[in-house]
């Protein structure tokens, strides 16, 4: 058996999967995700990017501190070996150093000084630059007391930034340079965002560059990049530092621009959703609206055949009622001419009234017969049609009056086809007619959980289509005359629903039954023969 | 006019006693009956008649109180009834096996000459009815005899056919004779004809 499902109720579901955007929490929360994450993702990126130029420039300065440095030594050696080769000071010395000065403004004091190991340490030729000074010369002398000659070592200076590298010549002779730290880089080598810091074993030896800022500011952070520079007379450690705010992390005009970008991509999703949505509501409505105008349609042909059929069934019944004296008020006339005649009164007085009588009757015979023919007009148009579906059309439309009184209606059929010869509209009308006298039989009742059920099956040659209800049932004594036309149950019934249906019926050679459920209530049977002829199937099937 | 009796079933007390009064006239035995179940309780017990049934009537329609009929052995010409020119039920009531179908008011003339003609029938469906028991009562081969007698054989003819003597079976036609009550050869081809068990 199929059951079918209440039409009404499958309607809309996917649109609530859409609805969520429409709210504005929903809405600003997506909105906010998306600018999280191209925060997280500017943020990243830029700092990538930071690092990578901090550590780039680093390198740089690295290699050009390393080789400057590596000059120093060059420069000591030199001047050792011209200080080694000639026994007193000569002007040759200061030459050389002048010239060191000059080229390598770095370097701003070249000192000889002579180490005698009884008395003190004197300068023996000292060339300066810019704030360069002559060098103590116990400190080369402590310095390079221990060294073997050909080393070298490194040296504190008083001047902050400052640093001497000093020469152990032999053992009477050094020779100290003093090296400005900050000129180790080059204006154009030294980033302007950059902060270089260099360091000794001691202690920090100079910071110059940009200002790092007192206090770091909201999520601000720095970069910095650390290497050692690969000398052993000066040990140097480079610290290459970038402070980098929000806004350099997080520009904020691109920020702007993709949160601009973005409102206006989320406002263009949610119009373009609300407009799908909004035509499918619409095509909803307009399909619910093509189905109740269906419904309505049907039903007004439904009306217009019961009013036809109710006419004619009026008619049909009125003459059944008057048949019934107008045969006896004939019979009796009839009767009573042949007593007149037996009694030898032909063509007395009471012979003539008794013909007058038979005229009459004969004529009003002859109004019912015309009156019969006028209501037999309507032509049957039987088809083969299915029963199942027409069963299925006329409980949907029944439903929406049931559903409003509060009655379940539920329908069994078969899926294969029913096959009869039928008018549909005159057999709905019966389906229609028995289902509402099954809801007014269960309003009686006044249940909650009132129900009618309309069945279809197979019966031997026949369909059966039964309405059952649980209503009140049919009193035994209402039963037999059930069908009878003008006779009714109902306070302001006319008494022909029921006469109505059995004529329709039995129009199609088929019969309609009563009898009381047995667990209460009234079950209706309709019969209808099967159209067997497969040729009826086939007209049915086109 | 001889004529069968007629019980008549409708549910409408005055079609009953007008229709009564009249066929009185004519000397018709009439039984009339208002409720189609008592009637079909009493039937088996009643003389065969015609049957002049309402169409409709509660709870039974004539047509189904004529098919319920038939099938207790009350298989007696019936004429239908209605109040409805019913042209669907005419049908069926045709095909049921039903003699007439008259429409109410039924005129005398109309309703005299239905009776008639279903007396007629049903004279003929006792005489059927009468054959069918008497021939009923032959064995097989005296069936055989009649049925040779009756195209005309003559009794040496038949011998040959049966591979009797002839003695054996004038003895059969002598059977014959008796069972059926004549010697009349014309009846024992009526009877041979007629006399056929259903």
């Amino acid at each position: 058996m199929m059951i079918l499902p209440n039409p009404d109720l499958a309607a809309p579901r996917m649109h609530r999967r859409l609805t969520f955007l429409r709210s504005s929490a929903a809405f600003a929360g997506g909105w906010l995700l998306l600018l999280a994450a191209f925060g997280v993702y500017s943020a990243t990126s830029h700092w990538q990017a930071f690092e990578q130029e901090v550590s780039e420039s680093g390198r740089a300065l690295q290699r050009a501190i390393s080789q400057r440095v590596a000059q120093h030594d060059a420069h000591l050696t030199g001047l050792s070996a011209l200080g080694l080769a000639q026994a007193q000071p000569s002007e040759d010395f200061d030459l050389v150093a002048k010239s060191i000065l000059r080229f390598y403004p770095r370097i701003v004091a070249i000192d000889l000084v002579r180490l005698p190991s009884s008395a003190a340490p004197d300068v023996v030729s000292s060339a300066t630059s810019g704030d360069g000074s002559t060098v103590d010369p116990a400190q080369v002398s402590r310095a390079v007391e221990m060294l073997t000659p050909g080393k070298a070592a490194y040296g504190a200076d008083a001047k902050p930034g400052h640093y001497r590298v000093m020469k152990r010549m032999n053992e009477t002779m050094a020779v100290s340079l003093d090296i400005d730290g900050a000129k180790l880089v080059e204006g154009e080598e030294l980033p302007r965002w950059a902060t270089l810091r260099l360091s000794t074993a001691e202690g920090p030896l100079l910071e110059t560059g940009a200002r790092q800022p007192d206090a770091a500011g909201f999520l601000a952070r720095t970069v910095s990049f650390d290497a050692s520079i690969a000398s052993a007379t000066q040990p140097l450690r480079l610290s290459l530092q970038r402070h980098v705010t929000l806004a350099q992390l997080l520009p904020p005009l691109p920020f702007a621009l993709f949160a601009a970008l973005s409102l206006a991509g989320l406002v263009l999703v949610r119009s373009l959703l609300k407009h799908r949505q909004d035509a499918a509501l619409a095509r909803e409505a307009a399909e619910a609206a093509s189905q109740r105008e269906a419904l309505r349609q049907h039903e007004t042909k439904l009306a217009h055949a019961l009013r036809i059929n109710s006419m004619g069934e009026m008619a049909s019944g009125i003459a059944h009622e008057l048949t019934q004296p107008l045969t006896a008020l004939l019979s009796q006339s009839q009767a009573g001419r042949r007593i007149a005649a037996a009694n030898g009164l032909t063509d007395t007085p009471i012979d003539t009234v008794l013909a007058a009588n038979v005229l009459q009757a004969k004529r009003a015979a002859d109004i019912l017969v015309r009156l019969r023919a006028y209501v037999g007009k309507s032509a049957l148009e039987a088809g083969v049609h299915d029963l199942g579906r027409h069963v299925a059309d006329i409980v949907a439309l029944s439903r929406i009056d049931l559903d409003r009184r509060g009655i379940a209606l539920d329908i069994e059929i078969p899926e294969a086809p029913a096959l009869a010869r039928i008018d549909p509209v005159e057999i709905e009308q019966v389906i229609h007619n028995l289902i509402r006298n099954a809801a007014d039989a269960v309003e009686q009742t006044a249940r909650a959980d009132g129900r009618v059920l309309v069945a279809l099956k197979p019966a031997g040659a026949s369909y059966e289509i039964t309405v059952s209800d649980n209503g009140t049932g049919i009193p035994p004594d209402i039963l037999p005359r059930l069908f009878e036309p003008f006779f009714s149950s109902k306070p302001d019934g006319m008494g022909l629903g029921l006469s109505l249906c059995e004529s329709i019926v039995e129009r199609f050679d088929g019969s309609i039954s009563a009898e009381n459920g047995a667990a209460g209530g009234a079950i209706f049977t309709v019969r209808l023969p099967a159209a067997q002829d497969m040729q009826k199937r086939e007209e049915a099937a086109e | 006019m001889t004529m069968a009796p007629v019980y008549l079933v409708d549910d409408d007390e005055g079609v009953r006693s007008a229709l009564s009064l009249l066929l009185g006239t004519y000397g018709v035995r009439i039984e009339t009956f208002g409720d189609p179940t008592a009637f079909l309780a009493r039937a088996p017990k009643l003389k065969p008649g015609v049957l002049l049934l309402d169409l409709r009537m509660p709870a039974i329609t004539g047509l189904q109180l004529h098919e319920k009929l038939a099938a207790i052995g009350c298989d007696w010409p019936t004429i239908i009834c209605t109040g409805h020119g019913d042209v669907h039920a005419c049908r069926r009531a045709f095909k049921a096996g039903v003699v007439d179908f008259l429409t109410k008011p039924i005129d005398e003339q109309v309703l005299i000459e239905a009776l008639q003609q279903a007396s007629g029938a049903l004279d003929v469906h006792a005489e059927k009815a009468e054959a069918v028991k008497l021939v009923a009562q032959l064995t097989d081969r005296e069936r055989e005899v009649l049925d040779m007698v009756g195209r005309g054989w003559s009794t040496k003819e038949i011998a040959d056919s049966l591979q009797l003597s002839p003695r054996t079976v004038d003895t059969h036609r002598a059977n014959i004779a008796q069972k059926l009550g004549t010697t009349s050869v014309a009846e024992f081809a009526r009877l041979a004809l007629i006399g056929q068990a259903p």
